[in-house]
């Protein structure tokens, strides 16, 4: 048990250095989910008819693939387009637009909810529609869907490591290579366990408190997710 | 809690974020990509995130001869091949053996390394196999895309002789020499080198060989420009001590 | 197209992916609904020693990524003494975290039907068990259509994980093949098309389902 103890801290380093490119991955991913999730929920709601529609379809086909089978059309798929994306990039593109396509929804139902009235006082007050949207809309939107944009985030956080799948060093790769000379598999992997575990109760409470901090007055959000 | 700090927090973060992905840049020399499988002793390992092991260290040899930064690019031994193709990496240095059937899909170097293929058991099982045949009353273990692995499909369980489920695949030889010594197997398929290399680590024992001569070879895409200069510079390193120091450092 | 032509040799192995993709959805939601029952009773009406195992037990499944407990129950675990075949390995990480994820997901239902009907079950005589057999099961059963067809639908998503601890799905049939053809494009776009149709054919017939038992009065939508 002792032995285990200083075995895991001794390896301590490679495994923080993996985290460290799993919370990457996951905050670079989740901030490209954003743009192209406030860009497509707001299309959907204000685009043009045909728009709408694709819209709609971009996010019913990103929101029903596994995340594996996006992964591989990016990264091994697209090259017979000629285009070839870098391991890395192609993680965060694929968990980033997958998680655009959850990210819209999240937005819509809070941009809905804000209602119309607020539109109408935007434009009353001698606002274009473009700047309502981004001063008054926009700004309230992002603070009510804070509830649900945490639990995308630790859904991003969870489905990081099928990166190792492109062979990127994210925890669990950087585990492997500890076993390969160790074999070790059984302390490392509930190492790897419980470092994702402290990452996401991390994550989680530090989104809570951000929610809380910028709940809309007046507005009620639920408080458990 | 402050808003502002937590603003300046989030701030900061995503700077650090976005800093960190472009902060790798100025390439002087050619970048020579290399495409391994780190989970392979002697040939390919990781220590302290340093790659380590015989193709590793030719690899850099490699790149001080053709005058290349080398990269290593680590990822699943059935990626290698793919990889390749879609010009995600420039050469394959694997312990991968020439065969027809990878052919038909890369390229490949003069060889560098000739083995055969090992059986190997527990150090306390009393398998023995006397011919190749003997294997068909096992359950054998290999890593997923190997010659082994290969051999095993094509020798025995086309021809009827096992049935499918004698045969576990696995994406390392970590795991299938795991799974042997939890008991899941009777036996590995790997090659000799790798056996000898695993020794120093585990209790097996090799059993049986299987006479392949199989040679190692550096794989590249078929339209590859290197093949020539790569084919040069690999005779020079063959010859020379380096090589022999190599050989010396991670397999006696 | 030349690739159907050398995907048509394909076809029998990718059934038999796409029947084990079938069976570790079904056995992992049905199996996983059967846990979650107990686990969400033990979280709202169990003593204290019951409450935590459950609460314990759905914080680490929820909190930690599937492919790290597959690897865990596949590579860990014998280690312990527990050798499992990949496919048992792999139903096992998705019965519990199938498990886990309904009960959460059922503790919504149930706190929506909760105090007030409970005291009107108490008001008639009935005792705690009672009203949670009698009264509040089986219009908490109703909202867990949604919740069963929405494990369903992770589940076939992220059966495609298994294929790492090598369960030969159908994204294992699909990724072998692009190793041996090279048709990497084409055979991911055609799988993905394949887990389209199983994950909208899902929603689609458990929306149907939905409507079909809707308890008048108790609009369930906002639980989706």
């Amino acid at each position: 048990m002792i032995e285990s103890i200083l075995f895991v801290f001794e390896n301590m380093p490679l495994l923080l250095k993996g985290a460290l490119v799993a919370v990457e991955l996951t905050v670079l991913s989740i901030l490209l989910g954003m743009v192209v999730g406030l860009l497509v929920a707001i299309l959907r709601l204000y685009g043009p008819k045909y728009v709408k529609k694709l819209m709609k379809i971009y996010e019913w086909v990103l929101r029903g693939l596994p995340i594996l089978v996006i992964l591989f059309i990016i990264y091994f798929g697209f090259p017979s387009l000629g285009v070839n994306i870098p391991a890395f990039i192609s993680a965060v593109l694929g968990l980033g637009l997958r998680s655009s396509a959850y990210q819209a929804q999240i937005y819509r139902g809070a941009i809905q909810s804000i209602g119309v009235e607020q539109v109408e006082a935007g434009l009353s007050i001698g606002m274009n529609r473009a700047k309502t949207m981004l001063y008054v809309i926009v700004p309230q939107a992002i603070r009510l869907s804070l509830p649900g944009f945490t639990n995308e985030f630790t859904i991003v956080l969870k489905d990081s490591p099928l990166a190792y799948a492109l062979g990127i060093a994210e925890l669990l790769k950087q585990g492997r290579n500890i076993i390969v000379t160790s074999f070790r598999p059984f302390t490392i992997y509930l190492t790897c366990a419980i470092i994702y575990f402290l990452l996401f109760h991390f994550f989680y409470y530090l989104f809570r408190k951000i929610a809380e901090v910028y709940e809309v007055p007046g507005y009620i959000m639920s408080k458990k997710s | 809690m402050n808003k502002s700090l937590l603003k300046l927090g989030i701030i900061i973060l995503s700077v650090f974020l976005v800093f960190s992905l472009f902060s790798c840049g100025k390439n002087e020399k050619e970048v020579l990509r290399v495409g391994t499988n780190a989970e392979y002793p002697p040939f390919e390992f990781t220590e302290n995130n340093e790659f380590k092991g015989i193709d590793m260290d030719l690899a850099k040899v490699l790149g001080e001869k053709l005058n290349m930064e080398v990269k290593i690019h680590d990822m699943d031994f059935d990626s290698l091949i793919p990889a390749l193709n879609a010009k995600k990496i420039d050469i394959a240095m694997a312990a991968m053996t020439v065969t027809e059937d990878r052919k038909e899909q890369v390229d490949f170097s003069i060889p560098y390394y000739s083995v055969d293929q090992a059986i190997i058991a527990p150090e306390d099982s009393n398998i023995e196999i006397n011919e190749e045949d003997d294997l068909t009353e096992y359950t054998i273990g290999a890593q997923n895309g190997t010659t082994g692995q290969i051999y095993i499909d094509k020798n025995f369980i086309d021809k009827d002789k096992m049935n499918k489920k004698q045969l576990n695949k696995y994406p390392t030889n970590i795991e299938a020499i795991t799974d042997m010594l939890n008991g899941n197997l009777d036996l590995v398929i790997i090659d000799s080198s790798a056996a000898k290399g695993y020794k120093k680590m585990k209790p097996i024992k090799t059993i049986y060989t299987i006479k392949t001569g199989e040679n190692y070879a550096i794989a590249l895409r078929q339209d590859s420009q290197l093949k020539e200069k790569i084919n040069t510079a690999l005779k020079e390193i063959l010859k020379s001590d380096q090589w022999t120091d190599i050989l010396n450092r991670y397999i006696k | 197209m030349e690739f159907f032509g050398v995907f048509a040799e394909y076809i029998p192995v990718f059934l038999e992916g796409l029947w084990l993709t079938i069976q570790l959805t079904l056995i992992s939601a049905v199996v996983g609904f059967f846990i979650a029952v107990p686990l969400v009773l033990s979280v709202l009406y169990g003593n204290k020693f019951f409450e935590s195992i459950a609460k314990g037990f759905i914080s680490v499944v929820r909190g930690t990524p599937l492919l790290v407990q597959l690897f865990f129950v596949y590579y860990g675990l014998p280690a312990a003494g527990l050798n499992l075949t990949p496919f048992q390995a792999a139903l096992i990480g998705f019965i519990l975290n199938s498990a886990a994820y309904q009960a959460e997901y059922m503790k919504g239902g149930f706190l929506s039907l909760t105090t007030e009907q409970m005291d009107a079950a108490y008001s008639i005589g009935l005792n705690k068990w009672e009203s949670i057999r009698y009264i509040i099961f089986p219009q908490a059963f109703r909202f867990s259509i949604p919740a069963l067809s929405n494990e369903m639908i992770y589940l076939i998503k992220y059966t495609s994980i298994a294929y790492i601890i090598q369960v030969e799905e159908l994204f294992a049939q699909a990724k072998y093949f692009a190793s041996d053809t090279f048709y990497h494009l084409e055979i991911f776009l055609l799988v993905g098309v394949v887990y389209l149709i199983l994950v909208y054919g899902v929603t689609f017939t458990s929306d149907w389902l939905e409507e079909k038992l809707q308890i008048p009065g108790f609009d369930v939508s906002h639980l989706k």
